[in-house]
């Protein structure tokens, strides 16, 4: 049964027009009961986020799927076909499932390597399936996602490289003092990045943070707004001593901190290394402090060029990432394709059985005066026949479905012997309407 | 055997030198996998060995420092998961083990055996110290790497494969204590032995003498220091690696003395 996506994500569509497509999470099984309005579609999830909203369904015609997906977003979106047409992407089985695998491992992002995304789409499954949308079919596809997602995380460093200044600020004093949990952070002055590389190193679990600034109300104000406590900038030599990272961003047009307020402040700490992080232009703090022992200096030009880097970083994994896609896509396209065409083959078996039966029936009621040996014998001959005439089509296309085998291709089998499956058959979960 | 447990050694070295490289997760498990399984092996076969006076022989001994060195960096891996370390002591190990296994007849009967409880207990100990500053110096030149990363402010991927400085800084506060200790009772120890078997308290010759005071004096200074001056991070690493140059020279030292008087 083919697997249909159909979706408008930031890479192809403006911020306007994605958002008009946009289905709130607070009422998705909603969304969804109204989707299984259009039977064609037998399975469905929903994934809507701010920078895409895809719909993953199956169908027993991908026609008639693709229409009905049509048909619920004109109704329920109030879009019109026209704009559908634009900027609506369609993909069905190995493109569909090569799409969502990327999704899942964060490739199709915005910023490679974000973690938020698997969440989202495991949080667009677990509604679906609670609410009895998601069966068998899109079952088995969101679980190998998450695998997905989950090796390429593992044997790829595509997500663990930070990207933005706050962050790698986070990061590096991560790689000076492992954990920040018992770690004090001196703030000065009140810059928005300086705040928010704060705000990032306390969410990292620094233990204390002070807050100097030359109007002391401001510094209060802002230690008040971080659960820190504002400390007297006229001391700043003494206040130096206390903290292990200092995050500056004043406003001052020359250096507040020199090397020898640093080396003093070094020598109170008994040598215990000191990160500065110096996000003012024109520079906070003397770049002559960077050469100091034990004192590891980053300006904001250093933290930028840190953040390309890891940028490229990203990038150069993410190759490694599509190769681990572009595996699984194959491995879990050719076990789709070996598991329907051995449910084929037992529908083709069932079907041979019971016309060899009935013909054979006929037959012997013919022949009264056969015995049981001859019975058993003419049965044993048509089994034989029969298994000698399916062996070569079954050995034919079992060695089709190991190149490469279209559904199309399997459901011209099904036709010729008569066993086109329903519902029931290949069990794609739910029946179409509810 | 011998074969096996040097092939696991082998293979544990190739997985942690790729996975430095890599961080390839497969390889950690491969890394890790084959060097317990090395490691039991190689336990089982020192316990036979050492079970006989007769089976110690200087070989043996030197395989007791492979094993050592690999249970030290298995407790380091299991306490902060990291491997990094295992990128050089690993292979460190399987040069020791594969240069101990080519003795002739290291699993049997040795030229030097080492009687006495005195004597095994100096052994013993020289080793534990011998591997301490060998991890001592394994984290300082990480802990000055990692520095370098940082100053240089264009950071590598090595960035991320090396431990945290507070961490490396705190490993080698710990493992400089347990080594000075180490190396300071199996000198009392071997003593206590020389006075026992030769009458005086020291028996070696100046040539043997002086490498062994340097180390001890070398580390006992850092330690000192550390303890004292609060020396931390860069100099306390770059000292403990210049005080390895002195255990190196002591080890050759007595090798070759070793060869002198055979």
């Amino acid at each position: 049964m083919p697997i249909i996506l159909a979706g408008v994500s930031h890479h192809t569509t403006p911020l306007e027009v994605r958002e008009r497509f946009y289905f709130p999470e607070n009422d998705m099984s909603e969304w969804l009961d109204q989707m299984s309005q259009f039977p064609s579609v037998s399975e469905r999830v929903i994934l809507s986020t701010c920078n895409r909203v895809e719909l993953y369904g199956c169908a027993e015609s991908y026609e008639q799927g693709v229409d009905a997906i049509y048909d619920f977003l004109m109704e329920s979106r109030g879009l019109r076909h026209d704009e559908l047409a634009e900027h609506l992407y369609v993909q069905r089985d190995e493109a569909a499932t090569r799409h969502l695998f990327r999704v899942a491992s964060s490739l199709d992002s915005m910023v490679l390597g974000e973690p938020q995304i698997l969440g989202q789409v495991k949080e667009a499954y677990r509604i679906a399936q609670e609410a009895g949308h998601a069966g068998k079919t899109l079952t088995a596809l969101f679980s190998r996602a998450f695998r997905v997602a989950k090796k390429v995380r593992d044997q790829t460093a595509l997500g663990k490289k930070a990207v933005s200044i706050s962050s790698v600020a986070a990061e590096l004093a991560g790689r000076i003092f492992g954990t920040l949990e018992d770690k004090s952070v001196l703030l000065l002055g009140a810059g928005e990045m300086a705040e928010l590389a704060a705000r990032h190193v306390v969410g990292h679990g620094a233990k204390t943070l002070l807050v100097a600034n030359r109007t002391y109300s401001k510094a209060e104000a802002l230690a008040a707004d971080l659960g820190g406590s504002a400390v007297d900038f006229d001391d700043l030599a003494g206040q130096l001593a206390r903290a292990d990272i200092i995050i500056s961003s004043t406003g001052a047009p020359h250096s507040i901190v020199d090397p020898t307020m640093v080396v003093a402040a070094l020598e109170v700490r008994r040598d215990a290394p000191m990160f500065l992080i110096d996000i003012a232009v024109p520079r906070d703090i003397d770049p002559a402090v960077g050469d100091l022992e034990n004192a590891y200096l980053y300006d904001i030009d250093d933290l930028q060029s840190v953040v390309s880097s890891n940028m490229k970083g990203r990038e150069e994994e993410a190759l490694q990432a599509l190769s681990i896609i572009e595996t699984e896509v194959e491995s879990y396209v050719r076990r789709n394709q070996m598991e329907a065409l051995s449910q084929t083959f037992s529908a083709i078996r069932i079907e041979a059985e019971a016309q060899r039966a009935g013909e054979v029936s006929k037959t012997l009621s013919r022949l009264p005066d056969l015995g049981e040996k001859e019975h058993q014998a003419i049965e044993a001959m048509t089994r034989a026949i029969v298994n000698k005439l399916l062996h070569r089509p079954f050995d034919v296309l079992k060695k089709m479905a190991e190149e490469e085998m279209g559904d199309d291709s399997l459901s011209i089998v099904q036709r010729l012997f008569g066993v086109e499956p329903d519902d029931d058959d290949l069990g794609s979960g739910k029946e179409g309407g509810k | 055997m011998v074969a096996v447990l040097v092939g696991l050694y082998l293979i544990s070295t190739i997985a942690h030198l790729y996975y430095l490289l890599k961080k390839y997760f497969l390889a950690s498990a491969v890394g890790i996998g084959s060097l317990i399984c090395g490691f039991l092996l190689h336990t089982a076969m020192l316990g036979v060995s050492f079970s006989s006076p007769s089976t110690r022989g200087w070989g043996v001994w030197l395989s007791a420092f492979a094993w050592v060195i690999i249970f030290l960096y298995l407790g380091v891996f299991f306490r902060h998961r990291d491997m990094s370390l295992g990128g050089f002591a690993v292979p460190f190990g399987f040069v020791l083990e594969g240069y101990a296994s080519a003795i002739p007849g290291v699993w049997g009967a040795g030229s030097i055996e080492v009687q006495g409880y005195l004597l095994v207990g100096h052994a013993l100990l020289a080793l534990l110290s011998g591997a301490s500053f060998f991890f001592l110096f394994g984290f300082s030149l990480m802990f000055v790497a990692q520095s370098r990363q940082l100053k240089s402010k264009r950071p590598s991927a090595w960035l991320h494969r090396l431990p945290s400085l507070d961490v490396l800084d705190d490993l080698n506060h710990k493992i400089l204590y347990f080594g000075f200790t180490f190396l300071t009772a199996s000198l009392l120890i071997g003593s206590m032995w020389a006075k026992s078997t030769h009458g005086t308290y020291w028996s070696l010759d100046k040539i043997r003498t002086l490498p062994l005071v340097l180390v001890w004096g070398a580390y006992g200074v850092l330690l000192v220091c550390r303890l004292t001056r609060s020396w931390k991070g860069n100099r306390s690493a770059v000292f403990s690696m210049i005080s390895f140059v002195a255990v190196v020279v002591a080890f050759a030292v007595h090798l070759m003395m070793r060869e002198v008087m055979s």
